[in-house]
C-alpha cells in the first residue's frame, strides 16, 4: 500500500500541476470558423441560428455562436486577450468607442465600401443615422474609421391589446389629447390603462420612449442632436449641466414629463396596482392576461412577454402604436431604442475577413427579413424600403405595426459619441442624470414630484455632480 | 569495513541520486499554491495597481500627471453623489459591528444555553446564510409588494409597502439596513455558536457551582473566551463598508441613496475605463488597511488569548 501510494502520489501532483499550468495558457482558435457571441436578450436565439445557417450555406464557411446575457462584462477581456475566443460580439452597451479608441476592434471601412450578396453597396444598405454613429475618430491614430455596425433600428412606445381595442370601439390614439381621454374610457371600463413594472428589475425606463419621442416634437431634432452633445452655453463640456436647465435646454423634456405627470403620475387608477412596486412579470401577465389594454415597452415586447409566458402564443393581436403626438398637426416621431445595439470585430480575431463577409451578410435582404421574422418584430439597422415585407406583415400584425412606425415616423435616436457619454454610461446621464428616474417617485408621492420639483432637482443634482463625469470622461 | 557501513553508504548515494516520491508530491503541493497565490492574486492585483496609472483607455499616463487618477478619487470626493456614497458605506460599519454582531451575540448565547426551540431558532437564524442572496432580496421585496405577506397588514395602518423600496421616500435604505441586519446575524451566529461551542464544559459546571449568574456568565466567561471570534467578525463586519454592494443592487437598483462603495466600483467596472475602479479600489485598501490592522490591535488587547 505504501509503495503503491509513492507512486501514485507523484503522479497525482503531476496532474494537479499540469491542470493548473494548462488553465493559465490561452486556447488557440481554429481559423476559418467564424465565432459569434450575442446578447440573449428580448431578441431571442433563433435569428442567430438561422442567419448564421444561411451564411455558411452561401459562403461555406462554418459559423458558431454563444448566447450570453453578461456578454457587455466579458467583452474586455476577450478583446484584450492574446487570441479572442469569438470574432463578433453582438450587443447593447458594448463601449465600442473606448474599446475603438485603444485599438483593439478591427477596422470595418471595407465593410461599408463593400457590397452585399445581393449586389447592393452596404453603404446604401444602412440607414443613414447608423453609418453617422458609427464612423469615430480615434484618440490613437487620430483618423476616423468604421468601427461598428448597429444592430437593430427598433422601436419604443405603448404597445397594446388590438382586440381589446376593437371590441371596445376604441381608437387607437393619434394625439395626446386622445389618449388622455382614452385611458378614462378604458379605466371606465374596468380594464388598466397601463401595466407597468417599477420593482424587482425594474422597467420604469420604458416610460422613457414616449417622454423622448414627445420631447423630439417639442424640441425637434436638431436641437435634439446639439443637447446629446452635452456641452454648455460656452461650448464648453466643462459647463454641460446647462443642458438640464428647465428653463433652457431641458425644457421640453421637463414638458414631456409634465404631460407623463398628467396622464400617469397624478391618475393612479390608471396603471397596475403600485406599479412602483411591480415585478416585470406581473406586469407581463397583466397585458398577456388582457387586464391592461397597454404596456410601454420596446421592438421585443412581444418575444419576451411571449416567452415569460412560457412560449404560449397571444390569444389577441398585439400591436405597437406610433407615439400620439403633442399636436396633431405635427409628424409622429419614434425613438429607435436598440440603435445603440451594436456588432463589433475583434482586432485579435484570426477570421478578421470571414467576420467582416459575415457583416455584409447581415445587410442582404434575406438576412434582413429572417431577423424580423424570427426575432417577431424588430427590425435590423438596414434599409427595408426595397425589401419586400407584405407576406411578414400579413402574417403577423406585430411586425406591420412596427413596419409602419419604422417607414411612417421621424426616426430619432440619442445615441453620441460625446465624450461625456463615452466617458461615464450612457444611461448615467441623458436624459435622467444620475440615472435617477422619477416615475416611482411620482406614483408613492405625486405631490413631491411635480414637474416643477422634479426638473429642479435634476438640475441641481447635474450642477453639483457635473464634475464628476467630466473627470470620468477626461475634458475640462 | 563491515557489510552494515557498505549498505548504508549505498543507501545514501541511492537517496541523494533519487528524489523520493514523497518529496516530489510535497514540492508539488507546496508549488501549486504557490502558483496559485503568484498568478491569482499577485498577477491580478498587481494589474489593478498598474490600472490606477492608465487613463480611461488604458493607456500610460504621461509621468507629469501619474497620480491623476488618485488626484480625481479625492477631488470627487467633494462631490455631494460621492460624499453620499461614502456614508451610504460607513453605515454598515455601524450596523455590522455596533449592531449585527452584539445582537448576534446574545443570540448565539441563548443557542448556546440550549433555550427552549433553540434548535428552531438555530434554523431561522441559520437559513439566510445558506441561500443566495438573490433569492433572499426576492423573497424580501416581495413582502413588502401587493400580495405579500406584510402588505395587507401595513395596509391596515394606512402604510403603502410597495413604496418601501422607492428612492425619494426615505424608507427604502431602512429597507436595506433591515435586510442586511437580519442575513447578517445568520452568519454571525453560526460562528459564534462554534467558538461557544469550543468552551470546556468543566469550567461553565465550576462556575455554576461557584453561583455565577448567567449575565455574569455571559460576560466574564462567554465574551473574554469567544473573543477571538468576535474580533473576526468584527473586522468582517468593517471590510462591509468596502464590499456590500449585491444588496443594495437587487433591492432598490443603483440609486444614490443606497448606493456604496462596491456597488460604485462594480458599476465602474463594468465598463471600460477601469482606471477609476482600480483606482478607487486601491485608495480605499490604503486608508482601510492601517485602520483594520489598528483596531485589531486593539481589540487584541481586551483580553488575553486563552488555549482551550
Amino acid at each position: 500500500m505504501k509503495k503503491n501510494a509513492k507512486k501514485i502520489l507523484p503522479i497525482i501532483g503531476l496532474m494537479v500541476l499540469s491542470g493548473a499550468l494548462a488553465a493559465c495558457g490561452e486556447d488557440d482558435r481554429e481559423p476559418g470558423v467564424l465565432s459569434i457571441m450575442f446578447y440573449n436578450g428580448g431578441y431571442g436565439d433563433e435569428w442567430v441560428k438561422e442567419i448564421a445557417d444561411a451564411y455558411a450555406a452561401e459562403s461555406g464557411n462554418m459559423v458558431d455562436y454563444v448566447a450570453d446575457s453578461t456578454i457587455a462584462s466579458k467583452v474586455e477581456a476577450q478583446l484584450t486577450s492574446k487570441n479572442s475566443e469569438y470574432d463578433i460580439f453582438i450587443s447593447h452597451d458594448l463601449n465600442w468607442q473606448s474599446y475603438a479608441n485603444r485599438g483593439l476592434l478591427a477596422n470595418l471601412d471595407d465593410v461599408y465600401n463593400g457590397e452585399t450578396i445581393d449586389g447592393d453597396k452596404f453603404m446604401d444598405r444602412v440607414l443613414p443615422n447608423a453609418a453617422q454613429l458609427s464612423y469615430f475618430k480615434s484618440d490613437k491614430d487620430g483618423e476616423a474609421h468604421y468601427y461598428k455596425v448597429c444592430l437593430t433600428q427598433g422601436a419604443g412606445g405603448f404597445v397594446y391589446n388590438a382586440d381589446l381595442f376593437k371590441e371596445h370601439g376604441w381608437e387607437v390614439p393619434t394625439t395626446y389629447a386622445e389618449l388622455t381621454s382614452l385611458c378614462a374610457e378604458i379605466a371606465e371600463a374596468n380594464i388598466i390603462p397601463f401595466a407597468w413594472a417599477g420593482g424587482g428589475d425594474t422597467r420604469d425606463y420604458y416610460w422613457d420612449y414616449p417622454l423622448y419621442e414627445w420631447w423630439a416634437e417639442l424640441d425637434g431634432l436638431d436641437n435634439l442632436k446639439t443637447w446629446s452633445e452635452l456641452k454648455g452655453k460656452d461650448g464648453t463640456y466643462a459647463n454641460g449641466f446647462d443642458n438640464f436647465d428647465p428653463d433652457g435646454k431641458f425644457k421640453n423634456f421637463k414638458q414631456a414629463y409634465k404631460m407623463w405627470y398628467d396622464l400617469v403620475g397624478t391618475h393612479p387608477e390608471y396603471s397596475n396596482e403600485n406599479a412602483q412596486g411591480a415585478t416585470l412579470d406581473s406586469a407581463q401577465y397583466l397585458f398577456y392576461s388582457g387586464q391592461a389594454a397597454m404596456i410601454p415597452y420596446g421592438q421585443w415586447a412581444k418575444h419576451e412577454i411571449k416567452k415569460s409566458q412560457g412560449n404560449k402564443e397571444f390569444n389577441f393581436e398585439v400591436r405597437m402604436m406610433k407615439t400620439p403626438r403633442v399636436n396633431a398637426t405635427s409628424d409622429y416621431y419614434n425613438f429607435m431604442v436598440g440603435f445603440g445595439d451594436s456588432m463589433i470585430v475583434a482586432k485579435n480575431s484570426p477570421n478578421i475577413e470571414i467576420a467582416k463577409d459575415f457583416l455584409k451578410f447581415m445587410a442582404s435582404k434575406l438576412a434582413c427579413r429572417t431577423f424580423v421574422e424570427k426575432a417577431q418584430g424588430p427590425f435590423l439597422a438596414f434599409d427595408y424600403s426595397d425589401i419586400d415585407m407584405s407576406d411578414l406583415c400579413a402574417k403577423d400584425s406585430y411586425v406591420d405595426s412596427m413596419y409602419k412606425i419604422l417607414t411612417e415616423t421621424k426616426n430619432f435616436t440619442l445615441s453620441s459619441n460625446s465624450p461625456i457619454i463615452t466617458g461615464n454610461s450612457d444611461i448615467d446621464i441623458q436624459p435622467w442624470i444620475g440615472n435617477n428616474r422619477y416615475y416611482k417617485s411620482c406614483m408613492a408621492n405625486p405631490s413631491e414630484n411635480t414637474p416643477d420639483l422634479v426638473f429642479e432637482k435634476v438640475y441641481n443634482y447635474a450642477r453639483d455632480n457635473w464634475r464628476g463625469y467630466c473627470l470620468n470622461a477626461e475634458v475640462e | 569495513m563491515s557489510t552494515a557501513v557498505v549498505n548504508n553508504k549505498r543507501e545514501n548515494k541511492a537517496r541523494r541520486r533519487f528524489i523520493k516520491p514523497t518529496t516530489i508530491f510535497i514540492i508539488l503541493m507546496l508549488l501549486y499554491p504557490c502558483l496559485q497565490f503568484a498568478i491569482m492574486w499577485f498577477g491580478v492585483n498587481i494589474n489593478s495597481i498598474l490600472l490606477t496609472f492608465k487613463d480611461r483607455y488604458l493607456e500610460w499616463l504621461p509621468i507629469d500627471s501619474l497620480f491623476k487618477n488618485y488626484v480625481n478619487v479625492f477631488e470627487k470626493m467633494s462631490i455631494p453623489a460621492t460624499k453620499q456614497m461614502y456614508l451610504n458605506s460607513l453605515v454598515y460599519l455601524v450596523l455590522n459591528c455596533f449592531i449585527t454582531l452584539p445582537v448576534s451575540l446574545f443570540f448565539a448565547y441563548f443557542i448556546f444555553k440550549k433555550i427552549y426551540m433553540g434548535g428552531v431558532f438555530k434554523v431561522v437564524y441559520y437559513l439566510p446564510s445558506v441561500l443566495p442572496t438573490v433569492i433572499l432580496t426576492l423573497v424580501y421585496s416581495s413582502m413588502f409588494n401587493t400580495g405579500g405577506l406584510l402588505y395587507p397588514l401595513f395596509a391596515k395602518f394606512g402604510i403603502n409597502t410597495a413604496n418601501f423600496f422607492v428612492q425619494g421616500t426615505g424608507i427604502e435604505k431602512w429597507m436595506v439596513w433591515i435586510f442586511c441586519f437580519w442575513t447578517g446575524i445568520g452568519y454571525d451566529v453560526m460562528l459564534l455558536t462554534a467558538g461557544m461551542a469550543r468552551i470546556p464544559n468543566d469550567l461553565l459546571e465550576s462556575a455554576k457551582m461557584d453561583g455565577v449568574s448567567p449575565i455574569k456568565e455571559f460576560f466574564h466567561i462567554i465574551i473574554p473566551l469567544t473573543w477571538p471570534t468576535i474580533t473576526t467578525l468584527f473586522i468582517f463586519g468593517m471590510m462591509g463598508v468596502f464590499g456590500t454592494y449585491l444588496q443594495p443592487m437587487l433591492l432598490t437598483g443603483t440609486i444614490d441613496s443606497t448606493k456604496t462603495i462596491g456597488l460604485q466600483i462594480f458599476n465602474d467596472s463594468q465598463g471600460s475605463a477601469l482606471n477609476n475602479p482600480a483606482t478607487m479600489g486601491l485608495v480605499c485598501t490604503l486608508i482601510a488597511t492601517p485602520i483594520v490592522l489598528g483596531v485589531r490591535a486593539l481589540l487584541n488587547h481586551f483580553f488575553k488569548e486563552v488555549n482551550f
